[in-house]
């Protein structure tokens, strides 16, 4: 004679036993860790001096170095404080005018810069002005300039550089196809600093 | 139901999808609704939208910028070098409402766009137009590569006076100007902002 309890259990319906099965199934991979490893997304690393082309400008680092001058004009900096200044070549790859030149490189030097910290200034090498955007098709050599602590950066010490990229978003409910991503890493870089300059400045003018 | 009826109502649905697609497919996206409206016309003529008229009076090529006749005290060098080419256009702007802005005014050759470049000492068209109803005589200077001058497209050149990047269902006026044959000078002088007589 059966109980009922195992009555009832052989009345449930097939599809109850199925989906059942099919639960405990996925509970099982899902405890041992899923099917697949977790894909580890790794950005490229370029060694200084190479070229990276992204999907709105391309970018070569060409020299890291510290000083207490700028590079495009004799402004040198306050008492007690560097600049870090890297210098890069960008061109806009696109068809049009692109405003992406701020936002194409972030550095990250352990206890003096944060990796989410924007530079103070961005130059325009050749005429020492701001740079607001990149003309199209032409390369530019562009200064991404921090101001850092007097000392806080030495010879030998290492500067962790992100290229960033922007992607254009199509139907965005307010810019429809004229929208863009937020920046976002594309490529790494690491270099040591073998430049650190002080410079004298002149004598002040009086009158 | 029967099967008659049912193979009616899987027509009638698949008819149905048909259209809705078609529908999707052949209607405007959200640029096309709301894309410039462009006013074009030839050099040496005024051309009118609703925010400006303008007339382009010439356009020169060179590899430096004669920029010393500047007022700008900010602006310490007097010549403006390129790697590349430097395309000037002068023109005549008369604004027709308040606090228009040139700022994005673009050159477009074939299907590539360059922006008036906005380093240059003011006060270039860039900076300064005066306000409405006073023409104001001056020069945007483009910074292009020497090769897109010896293309075809650059006989059919457009100076674009957009005032913003994202100019929805607003006039443009776009000018066409031919670049080809021009000669590539050493230096020219920046022609920079100064009243002009009324037309």
């Amino acid at each position: 004679m059966t109980s009922p309890t195992s009555a009832r259990v052989r009345r449930l319906p097939w599809w109850v036993w199925v989906i059942a099965v099919i639960a405990a199934l996925v509970g099982i991979v899902a405890a041992l860790g899923g099917f697949g490893s977790i894909p580890e997304s790794k950005l490229p690393k370029i060694p200084l001096g190479e070229k990276f082309t992204g999907g709105e400008v391309s970018s070569v680092v060409e020299r890291v170095w510290v000083s207490n001058q700028l590079p495009t004009n004799e402004e040198f900096a306050s008492e007690g404080e560097q600049f870090l200044i890297v210098q890069t070549r960008l061109e806009n790859v696109k068809n049009l005018p692109s405003q992406f030149v701020g936002d194409a490189l972030r550095v990250e030097v352990p206890g003096v810069i944060e990796a989410t910290t924007d530079p103070d200034n961005v130059l325009d090498q050749l005429r020492g002005t701001h740079a607001t955007f990149l003309p199209t098709g032409i390369e530019t050599t562009i200064d991404f300039i921090w101001v850092i602590p007097d000392g806080s950066i030495a010879e030998g010490d290492t500067v962790y550089l992100g290229i960033l990229d922007q992607f254009r978003v199509y139907g965005d409910p307010t810019f429809g196809d004229g929208a863009f991503t937020r920046p976002q890493p594309v490529a790494l870089l690491e270099t040591t600093i073998v430049d650190v300059e002080t410079v004298e400045p002149p004598e002040e003018l009086t009158f | 139901m029967s099967a008659r009826r049912r193979i009616q109502a899987a027509c009638v649905c698949v008819v149905l999808l048909g259209v809705a697609a078609f529908a999707i497919g052949t209607a405007p996206t959200s640029d096309d609704l709301t894309s410039p409206f462009y006013v074009s016309g030839p050099a040496n003529e005024p051309v009118t939208s609703r925010a400006l008229t303008v007339e382009v009076q010439g356009a020169r090529l060179a590899k430096s910028l004669d920029v010393s006749g500047s007022n700008s005290l900010r602006f310490s060098l007097d010549v403006l070098e390129t790697e590349q080419t430097w395309i000037i256009i002068d023109a005549l702007v008369e604004t027709r409402v308040n606090n228009v802005s040139l700022s994005n005014t673009q050159l477009r050759i074939g299907d590539v766009e360059y922006r008036a470049s906005d380093f240059l000492p003011a006060p270039t068209l860039v900076e300064f137009i005066g306000d409405p109803g006073i023409p104001v005589a001056g020069s945007f200077a483009f910074e292009v590569p020497t090769e897109i001058l010896s293309v075809d497209d650059a006989a059919h050149a457009q100076l674009v006076m957009r005032s913003i990047l994202s100019s929805q269902l607003d006039e443009i006026a776009v000018v066409d100007v031919d670049l080809s044959g021009l000669e590539v000078r050493d230096i020219e002088v920046v022609r920079f902002s100064e009243i002009a007589e009324a037309r």
